[in-house]
């Protein structure tokens, strides 16, 4: 067991290491993003903002665009490290098996964050959002659901990673374990939206409860998922 | 364990019987719903059944992880098959029931919702199992499966609660206290389900170890071969 200050530095090192990688490989973010657009492009057209108002719809729509943008991103980063080795390189560095896995959700919430952060006010003008949204919640919102997803997402994306039909389990697992995200990501986001966060307190705490649990629980079983 | 289910599964046959006599036969019709209300004794006992078997699953995939034993795994698995089966049939009869005396074949009541999510939830845990061909590395994936899928259904049960609180709610099924002869008639459709699900898991699982032993035989075998 290694102190706190060098775990930090372990942390701060494969944080940089996986951001570098995402960044060389910017056609792998600029697919997600476009990926975000098309969904709530799909929203526009099966809903027609021009002859409703779609303002109490744009929370549940903005979130499903990003946690289907999430499912793919969780996808990837472990199957990759898989299919070129490196991942057994990374078990056999010495550091702790739940910085690792910590690493991996602070990568995936920095890239979800900067999506979201980038195509939210796209999605808003695109469904013909009218209102004056708490900015600063809705932001808060974005940020709690979006590390209640990495939490479950990253844990599942390693266990998926080496299992056959991959794709299609991922999504199939993260969804019930990630519904709770789900609804009160969708409920905080609209309060959010619709000026009054306050009516949404409940909500957020029931998500930075979940972000804490699961964070914990999986920095725990991390170590089971990724022995081989 | 031959022996325990060779007294047991007559004593569940009898169970089931008697439970289906007193829900049938025994308990009176209810007030409003009439005979349709009967579905309750044994769509009550299925969901009990079912989160047994889910609670079973939590404590043998703990037991797996410390341990690393085989047993538990299979048990694990025995169990989340069961229960699966088990709500499933929870969900057909609640649909059935829901549409009889609501009018609809689903509402997104909290109890629902959640029901629906933990069918799902470990759907999936089955479906990892039969994904992955190594044994130890199965067993690690669906343990940890088995734990965070468990931890989760208290969170579930809370939003959905919350959730369906905000937004309208169809009909609240009222916390109506039970007449004598139906409390009777819902104890005995438990204790049936009860007994029924532990000669299946059993058998359940002595079936997971005989595989397991016939395999180990083959492929000593095919080493000696």
């Amino acid at each position: 067991m290694k102190g706190a200050g060098s775990a930090w530095k372990d942390l701060r090192l494969l944080v940089g290491k996986d951001l570098q990688v995402e960044l060389r490989r910017r056609e792998g973010l600029a697919t997600l993003a476009t990926f975000v657009l098309l969904v709530a492009l799909a929203f526009a057209l099966a809903f027609d903002p021009s002859r409703r108002d779609l303002s109490p719809l744009v929370a549940g729509a903005a979130w499903v665009a990003y946690y289907f943008a999430a499912v793919l991103l969780f996808g990837r980063g472990f199957a990759r490290e898989v299919e070129q080795g490196t991942l057994d390189g990374l078990l056999l560095a010495p550091v702790d098996r739940g910085v690792l896995y910590l690493a991996r959700v602070l990568v995936h919430v920095i890239v979800l964050g900067v999506l979201e952060l980038l195509l939210t006010p796209v999605i808003l003008a695109w469904l013909g959002f009218r209102g004056s949204p708490a900015w600063e919640a809705l932001g808060l919102a974005l940020f709690l659901g979006t590390v209640g997803l990495a939490a479950t997402g990253t844990l599942l994306g390693a266990l998926t990673a080496s299992v056959r039909g991959r794709e299609l389990l991922l999504p199939v697992l993260l969804f019930p374990l990630t519904a709770p995200v789900l609804l009160a990501g969708v409920e905080a986001a609209a309060a959010a939206l619709a000026g009054h966060p306050g009516d949404a307190a409940l909500w957020f705490r029931l998500l930075v409860v979940y972000d804490t649990m699961f964070l914990v629980v999986s920095t725990l079983l991390f170590d089971f998922v990724v022995t081989r | 364990m031959t022996r325990l289910t060779s007294w047991l599964t007559p004593v569940a046959f009898l169970a089931s019987v008697t439970a289906l006599y007193m829900a049938l036969r025994y308990a009176p019709p209810e007030r409003f719903m009439g005979n349709v209300q009967r579905i309750f004794y044994f769509h009550v006992a299925a969901a009990w059944v079912g989160f047994l078997a889910f609670t079973i699953v939590f404590v043998a995939s703990l037991a797996y992880l410390r341990r690393g034993e085989e047993r538990w795994d299979r048990l694990a698995a025995a169990a989340a098959e069961l229960g699966v089966l088990f709500t499933t049939i929870t969900l057909l009869m609640g649909s059935l029931w829901a549409r009889a005396v609501w009018g609809v074949w689903w509402t997104w009541d909290p109890k629902l919702t959640t029901t629906l999510i933990l069918w799902f939830l470990y759907a999936g845990y089955l479906l990892v199992r039969a994904a992955v061909d190594d044994r130890r590395q199965r067993g690690r994936f669906s343990a940890v499966l088995g734990i965070v899928g468990f931890l989760n259904v208290p969170i579930v049960y809370m939003s959905s609660v919350w959730w369906t609180s905000i937004h309208p709610v169809l009909r609240n099924q009222a916390e109506t206290t039970l007449a004598p002869a139906m409390r009777a008639a819902l104890q005995a459709a438990v204790v049936a389900f009860t007994l029924l699900f532990v000669v299946l898991l059993v058998q359940r699982v002595r079936l997971a170890r005989l595989a397991d032993a016939v395999r180990e035989v083959r492929t000593a075998g095919a080493w000696k071969g």
